[in-house]
């Protein structure tokens, strides 16, 4: 190796890294302690590369970058467990039930209506694709996002649900409705809120007490308010949840 | 993944992979696009990284397949190839590189080509060594080698000329659209 390979060697070379022990530079670095004329280049590289890397440095970066990405936690890691075949199996499962709930239930239409809201509901709340649309907003952005993508800003929750503050939404289709998903996380644990017009589920024969039932890995409570209904799919127990509600 | 690798991951990473997805995007909102991206990919796909000390290479590896994904999509990228600049080293100094402005710096790097610049962000960022850029970038390290070289000649010689105000560059100019490519919403 001579003084010229040796230098197009070194441009590439990283002190503090990994580089130090391959023995790629094993070679430029030997020649360099016994050229003076090529340490002396190595020095002044170097000390470019260090000149630039901290103007690069210097770069300024959002400062709410990391919280933004602390916060996609909340709705991503959720699709780890969730698309375990042993989740995957009992989401069918709960479609299973709630779709032979519906045929046994075909007398009351309205009821299997109902029911296959809840089915859908649960196939939104299992979706991760993306789970939510828009994350990581206030109060008054959520309504404005809302509005402008004609949800449900008027939306209320119950006070003690309400004060753990929404996480991320979206807006789902169903039967040609338009459904808004409210993504909470909190207490180690995850609800998802799905806000409907009462008009568009009318045999619902539900009242302002929510109505608790279990569907596979949710505990869920339904409830109605002010031409809205609210159904919440969660993974907190059942006595957490009629505390929040 | 569990909450504590992952917030490692973000606190140990995400700054230098922001910095990286800035020189690759030229726009902060891409950047930031490009750096969330990276990190929901983690999440959903950790099961791809089981090795932890292989999460920081991961990362800038996804995060620039990303951007190409991006960039193939957009087809609005332009590749130039880097001309004359290796033989055409400019006199700089290291104190006169420490007192330029960042901005000055910055705008060089941006008009260097992306193949050319993103191994050069990376060395300079320390974040891979020249092995990782190699299988990242899926080319030779002697290629590596070469577009580092050719990549801080065309640097210098870009600052040089905006220092000197010659209005002279031998750092081929690339599309000055600020936009290097639309977010799909």
């Amino acid at each position: 190796m001579n003084r010229e390979e040796a230098q197009f060697v070194l441009q590439a070379y990283q002190p503090k890294s990994e580089d130090a022990h391959d023995p790629q530079f094993a070679e430029a670095l030997a020649l360099a302690r016994q050229d003076p004329v090529l340490a002396r280049w190595f020095a002044d590289e170097q000390a470019m590369d260090a000149a630039f890397a901290s103007k690069l440095r210097a770069r300024s970066l959002p400062s709410d970058l990391k919280a933004q990405l602390l916060l996609a936690r909340a709705t991503i890691a959720r699709r780890a467990w969730w698309r375990q075949p042993l989740w995957l199996a009992a989401a069918a499962s709960v479609g299973l039930l709630l779709a032979f709930g519906s045929w046994r239930q075909r007398k009351d239409r309205s009821e299997a209506q109902f029911g296959e809201f809840r089915v859908a509901m649960a196939s939104a709340a299992l979706d991760m694709s993306p789970h939510v649309e828009a994350f990581g907003m206030d109060a008054p952005e959520l309504k404005q996002w809302l509005t402008e993508h004609r949800g449900h800003p008027d939306f209320v929750l119950p006070p003690k649900l309400a004060e753990h503050g929404v996480m991320g939404c979206k807006i789902v289709e169903w039967q040609g409705h338009r459904v808004t998903l409210l993504c909470m996380k909190f207490d180690g644990g995850h609800a998802d809120i799905f806000v409907v017009n009462a008009a568009d589920l009318p045999g619902a024969s539900l009242s302002t007490a929510p109505r608790f039932a279990v569907d596979g890995p949710f505990i869920t409570a339904t409830w109605q308010r002010d031409g809205k209904i609210y159904h919440l799919a969660g993974d907190f127990p059942a006595d957490r949840l009629k505390q929040l509600l | 993944m569990d909450e504590v690798d992952y917030e490692q991951a973000v606190a140990l990473y995400h700054e230098d992979l922001h910095r990286f997805a800035l020189s690759l995007a030229r726009n902060p909102d891409d950047a930031r696009d490009l750096t969330q991206e990276s990190y929901c990919r983690l999440l959903s796909k950790s099961g791809q990284v089981r090795d932890k000390s292989k999460v920081k290479s991961w990362l800038f590896t996804t995060l620039y397949r990303i951007f190409l994904g991006w960039k193939r999509h957009e087809q609005r990228f332009p590749h130039l190839e880097l001309a004359g600049v290796e033989h055409e080293i400019p006199m700089l100094t290291p104190e006169a590189v420490e007192k330029m402005d960042v901005g000055v710096v910055l705008e060089a790097l941006q008009q260097i080509d992306e193949h050319h610049r993103t191994p050069l962000v990376l060395f300079y960022l320390q974040s891979l060594s020249y092995r990782q850029m190699a299988e990242m970038l899926d080319v030779p390290v002697g290629t590596v080698m070469s577009r580092l070289s050719r990549a801080k000649a065309a640097l210098r010689a870009g600052v040089t000329a905006r220092v000197t105000n010659t209005g002279v560059s031998n750092v081929v100019p690339l599309n000055p659209q600020r936009t290097p490519f639309s977010k799909s919403s």
